[in-house]
């Protein structure tokens, strides 16, 4: 047996070890090479500095981000567990070069396993993953070709990770006192400690957070409540107060509050005797005491990676919603009164669709712009205009009398109580020769989001009595029921008509704002899915390790409380509940974490994204029971072969 | 009149661990062993038998004075020429075997060989030697966990006399094994002794072990407290260490009864 020939064993008969770090490492190599192959593509490359550019882009660095330090926190993980192997390999004469080089020989076998395996598995499924970037993009078709850089790119980083890693390892394993390797160091009895001051400061930093989190929607309660969310909101990095405080919280609540909770329990002197209620508690408080940065980690993975799925998932099912409320109608052409084209762009519209059998109905209004002295810009529409279009939208017609005005919201997500121009109550005209009491506020966008700012609707003759006319407008809106199809039509009409023209005349569809987004939501849904699937296998990963490093100890525990007659029921049960804990503790926390970053979301978007939130958290708590009985099973049955029946 | 080849000699070893409580585990040892002997070294619990077997092996630097090996002191050498001077000169015995369990038993062996990067041949055909020697051939190509304790210590004999080693040092090396099992390793470590000739020092509480020893070095409380000499018959080397033992005054569970 060589050197290189003992290394290889080492890492062949070690396969249970390895096995989940090496099928994540796999995995994350196959998603970034995939990743690099669509970036590299001919098409996408020619189309430098778009979105998916800088999309996937970012994506891959944070892939890389992610490989370091899983690769760094596992093998540190590793080395520690065979720290006894390595005394026995010091005292036996091994130096440290060499104990280094076994290291760096056993890392890079594993890691050219896993760029080599996660390189083909990409290459087998390059096809699939640009036909489905082909299709996000809505581009004919991404031909393959062979990924030369890809293959490069992912090769070059991924063994400079390995590379990295394996340089570090003589700082990771103590080298210097063979005696402690040898006889491990004693750790095991060391006292439970706990700061109470930390577990309250947990509890804090959690609810700060949450509370930042929520704090939009628990706007108007009460007005002490309002000031605090007003200062709040105006605070600078509020995301990364909020972001910090959730962090260190959490990892509180395992270091400390984890604890702190279980101590107390132990004080219950009725539950804590009860059975086998004493095995488990007491063995939890060491196990999550040596445990807690591993749940800390599980705990922050997971929450990225269900944040990161449901996100994504919730805006690409809401892309539609979105754009029906942003577009009410699906197409408005607006002119001004300098545009001597409008009833020929209007006839070309019109000609347009009808050649492509387009039924639509169309509604037309006049709007008056007004700058008042101090430079406030007011735009009028007159109520039988306004209840033209409100039946269009099934909303309510008004009866406006003379002294009055009906305000209309600019933006689709319009707050009343924070939107000046909608918490007017008197509107003044023609620099007050009409002053105005205003009746009340409409209840949607009635031409699309952004235009026409400071809407007001008047009584037809108050309208006609307006002398202060900045500029007249023409606006055209179309309703067309089967918009899904009319991107054909709008591309054809953008050929004759352009954009429009300063000032003259602009229009908009609604499905091109709904194409772009839905592309730029469904290159999310792509990304967002294989990176929160990566998290969550890392996560998985980590605990799996963690689970089998511990058998040994475990083991020789359990021999000895057989022997003094714990039946095989109850070390059954002692352990499911442990091995429970560890992975449920993180998925809840996660989970609760996840509902917090989601409301953050909900704040920018109209529709709402708790069926999505609900169908991601269920779907990950399906993997997770499966993960569970798996692992639980075997570890339970492994341990039934050494306890003494 | 024969010239005394001394191999260790240990020179006023004191041994403090702690710092604010200190605590003393060894007080000014001195001993000397020469080539070819059999020393065993005894003592209660807490004694300072192990420490005293640490500072021998390289692993625990003393807090003062001298150890040498071969006249030369090992805590002299930078960390590498240490590692050379282990792989060379030193052969390790533990209680519980300390092999390795990714590679089989054959692999094991030859780990002291494989280190100082012997070429495959001369592996091969000194693994035969050796294995033939403490009949082991059988299991070389297992795993260590399909092997028994006595069968796993052999094993572990092999790899630190693999090498032809200055020293073998032993630290309970019948400590896990049932007292057949402990028998055959003990005879195995007689007859080592005897016919290569390797100079071995055992640390071990078992007064059956400690009587296939040459010499008997007593400790108590980290000192030395007496040492015996083998005449022709074990037996009765048996019961004079059983008698030191009991005026050595340690717990009566310390020591085994009799397994002759």
């Amino acid at each position: 047996m060589t050197f290189l020939q003992f290394a290889f064993n080492n890492v062949k008969r070690n396969t249970r070890v390895y096995l989940a770090y090496f099928l994540s490492s796999v995995f994350t190599i196959m998603v970034f090479f995939s990743f690099a192959v669509n970036l590299f593509h001919p098409v996408i490359a020619s189309k430098k500095g778009g979105a998916v550019e800088l999309i996937i882009g970012q994506t891959e660095v944070a892939i890389l981000v992610f490989s370091f330090l899983f690769v760094l926190i596992s093998v540190s993980a590793f080395l520690k567990v065979r720290s006894k192997e390595f005394g026995i390999l010091m005292i036996l004469g091994m130096t440290k070069k060499q104990l280094s080089w076994l290291v760096f020989i056993e890392n890079m076998i594993i890691g050219c396993l896993a760029i080599i395996v996660g390189i083909v598995l990409g290459l087998v499924f390059s096809k699939l993953f640009l036909m489905l970037l082909g299709n996000i993009l809505s581009y004919e078709s991404l031909s393959f070709y062979f990924p030369y850089k890809a293959i490069l790119l992912t090769t070059g980083f991924f063994t400079l990770i390995f590379l990295g890693i394996s340089a570090l390892t003589p700082f990771i394993i103590r080298t210097n006192s063979i005696k402690n390797l040898l006889h491990g160091a004693k750790r095991a009895n060391r006292e439970i400690r706990f700061s109470i001051f930390q577990s309250i400061a947990a509890v804090l930093l959690l609810g700060l957070g949450y509370f930042m989190a929520l704090s939009p929607q628990l706007y108007d309660i009460n007005p002490l409540l309002d000031k605090i969310i007003l200062f709040i909101e105006n605070a600078q990095y509020t995301e990364v107060i909020l972001t910090t405080s959730v962090v260190v919280g959490t990892y509180l609540f395992f270091s400390q509050l984890s604890i702190f909770v279980l101590s107390r329990l132990k004080r219950n002197r009725s539950f804590y005797m009860n059975k086998t209620n004493m095995l488990w508690i007491s063995d939890l408080i060491y196990r999550i005491r040596d445990n807690a940065r591993m749940l800390f980690l599980v705990t922050i993975l997971s929450a990225v990676a269900f944040t990161a799925i449901t996100g994504v998932y919730a805006l690409s099912s809401v892309v539609k919603d979105e754009s029906l409320k942003d577009n009410p109608f699906a197409l408005t052409y607006t002119s001004s009164s300098s545009n001597d084209n409008e009833q020929q762009h209007i006839n070309t519209i019109d000609e347009m669709l009808e050649s492509y059998g387009f039924k639509y109905e169309k509604y037309k209004s006049e709007i008056i712009k007004q700058v008042s002295k101090d430079n406030q810009v007011i735009h009028i529409i007159k109520q039988s205009d306004y209840n033209n279009r409100a039946s269009a939208l099934g909303l309510e017609q008004v009866a406006l009398d003379k002294e009055q005005a009906l305000l209309v919201p600019v933006y689709v997500r319009f707050d009343p109580k924070r939107d000046k121009t909608l918490s007017q109550k008197n509107i003044a005209l023609d620099n007050g020769e009409i002053n105005l009491e205003v009746a009340g506020i409409a209840p949607k966008v009635i031409f699309y989001s952004g235009l026409f700012p400071n809407l007001v609707v008047v009584n037809d003759e108050t309208y006609d009595k307006i002398t202060n006319i900045q500029e007249k407008y023409h606006s055209y809106s179309y309703d067309i029921p089967d918009w899904l199809n009319t991107l054909e039509v709008t591309e054809k009409l953008r050929a004759k008509l352009g954009v429009g023209e300063h000032g003259k005349y602009f229009w908009s569809t609604r499905i091109e704002g709904y194409n772009l987004e839905n592309q730029n939501k469904k290159l999310f849904l792509y990304v967002g899915f294989f990176l929160g699937a990566i998290f969550f296998l890392g996560a998985s990963s980590f605990l799996y390790f963690r689970l089998y490093t511990d058998l040994n100890q475990e083991k020789s525990k359990y021999i000895g409380m057989s022997k003094l007659g714990l039946s095989f029921e109850e070390m059954k049960k002692v352990a499911s509940i442990q091995i429970a804990v560890l992975f449920f503790v993180p998925y809840i926390l996660a989970s609760i974490h996840t509902y917090f970053a989601i409301s953050v979301l909900q704040t920018v978007l109209y529709s709402s994204v708790l069926n999505q939130f609900l169908v991601v958290i269920g779907v990950f708590l399906v993997l997770n029971i499966i993960y569970y009985v798996s692992v639980c099973s075997r570890y339970v049955n492994y341990l039934k072969r050494f306890i003494v029946q | 009149m024969y010239c005394k080849l001394e191999i260790l000699k240990l020179k006023h070893i004191f041994k403090i661990y702690g710092e604010k409580v200190q605590h003393c585990a060894l007080k000014d040892i001195n001993l000397s062993i020469e080539k070819g002997e059999f020393v065993g070294i005894m003592g209660p619990s807490g004694s300072g038998k192990t420490t005293l077997l640490n500072v021998i092996s390289t692993i625990d630097p003393p807090s003062s004075g001298e150890v040498l090996i071969n006249g030369e002191n090992p805590y002299k050498l930078d960390n590498s020429k240490l590692a050379f001077f282990r792989r060379k000169k030193l052969g390790f015995v533990f209680q519980d075997f300390n092999l390795i369990d990714t590679l089989t038993i054959g692999e094991n062996i030859v780990l002291p060989l494989t280190l100082d990067g012997a070429k495959v041949s001369t592996i091969d055909k000194k693994l035969k030697e050796v294995a033939s020697r403490l009949n082991i051939e059988s299991i070389l190509e297992k795993r260590t966990y399909e092997v028994s304790g006595g069968q796993a210590q052999r094993a572990a004999i092999a790899r630190a006399i693999i090498h032809s080693p200055l020293l073998l040092l032993a630290d309970e090396p019948t400590g896990n094994l049932d007292s057949k099992a402990a028998k055959d390793v003990m005879e195995l470590f007689e007859s080592i002794n005897r016919e290569v000739g390797v100079t071995t020092v055992m640390v071990t509480h078992d007064p059956m072990s400690a009587s296939y020893c040459h010499r008997v070095i007593f400790i108590k409380d980290g000192q030395f407290f007496n040492e015996i000499h083998r005449g022709e018959s074990r037996r009765k080397f048996y019961q004079q260490i059983i008698d030191v033992l009991s005026l050595l005054g340690g717990e009566a569970s310390d020591f085994s009864t009799v397994r002759l």
